[in-house]
């Protein structure tokens, strides 16, 4: 690997933690109280509260553009049923985290993580 | 009528082809990223070798049909907005960097190739679901396209040292 060559691996690199520094962020507020945002076509749809009560909940997704059905266990959000030829939605782990998404691209469906204290439509609040 | 090199055309259907094949390979290895389409970006190995032996605009042309062709097969069509935002970008950084960064290996361009290909994707990814989160996923994808970049750059090396053996670059120009 030449010189030059080293300095485009340390740029890629740097510029991927700037990126994960933006948006890894941990959010001041308790991380505890974290939501699951249902959004289809750009616009919040729905929300679930990732809380224990919770756990064995099914909840199917009110769109036009397809049927998913979404499960809410122990480790997280997970897509279940989905009516997309793709079915890499299916597949995807459960999610918990703030900021974690499943995406089913297809119905233009996407499922957020987000912390209780997210106002609709701001990902980042500075105080 | 401009005399067309036959050679030349056929030269560039094949690698063409075999990027396709490459990307419908690629479709099966699952990615630790809910980003549906994502793709490791082997093919551009086939990219990078027509931008270095046959030329700018071919080798943009070859990506850009590659991820075409890569839909018509595959079917997935989301996928097919991320592949060409990416592979756009991707050739037009990768003849950037080869006309500027005079000093680079093909180690180097392949790793802005692969760059710029994941940015690309999730950009396009980012305004179809009008999500910005969809960024979070970008430092992973830069960190696992640096090692995709990498074995592309170096088997790019191999193709094209292989290739000045058995086809000399003016009979494909």
């Amino acid at each position: 690997m030449g010189k030059t060559d080293r300095r485009v691996l340390a740029i890629i690199l740097v510029l991927a933690g700037l990126v994960a520094l933006v948006f890894y962020l941990p959010r001041s507020e308790e991380q505890a109280s974290t939501y699951l945002s249902i959004q289809v076509d750009g616009e919040e749809v729905d929300r679930i509260d990732l809380v224990e009560e919770n756990i064995g909940l099914v909840y199917e997704v009110p769109s036009d553009l397809g049927e998913n059905t979404i499960r809410i266990t122990e480790e997280g959000a997970t897509m279940v049923h989905a009516s997309c030829p793709d079915q890499h939605c299916i597949h995807m782990a459960p999610i918990s985290q703030e900021g974690e998404t499943i995406i089913c691209l297809p119905h233009r469906l996407v499922l957020e993580v987000k912390g209780a204290g997210d106002d609709q439509g701001l990902d980042h609040m500075v105080r | 009528m401009k005399k067309t090199n036959l050679k030349k055309t056929i030269f560039l259907a094949m690698l063409t082809a075999i990027g396709v094949a490459i990307g419908f390979v690629e479709n099966s290895i699952p990615l630790p990223i809910p980003l549906p389409g994502a793709r490791l970006g082997l093919s551009n190995i086939v990219i990078l070798t027509t931008l270095v032996y046959v030329g700018k605009k071919e080798g943009l042309v070859v990506a850009l049909l590659k991820s075409l062709l890569l839909m018509l097969v595959t079917g997935h069509v989301s996928s097919f907005f991320y592949s060409f935002t990416g592979g756009l970008l991707a050739s037009l950084a990768m003849i950037g960097a080869l006309a500027l960064l005079k000093g680079a290996s093909l180690i180097g361009i392949s790793l802005i190739g692969s760059a710029f290909h994941n940015l690309g994707q999730v950009l396009v990814a980012s305004l179809m679901v009008q999500n910005i989160r969809i960024f979070y996923y970008l430092p992973l994808l830069l960190v696992l396209g640096v090692f995709t970049g990498a074995f592309v750059g170096y088997a790019s090396g191999l193709l094209i040292e292989h290739l000045e053996k058995i086809l000399p670059k003016e009979s494909i120009r």
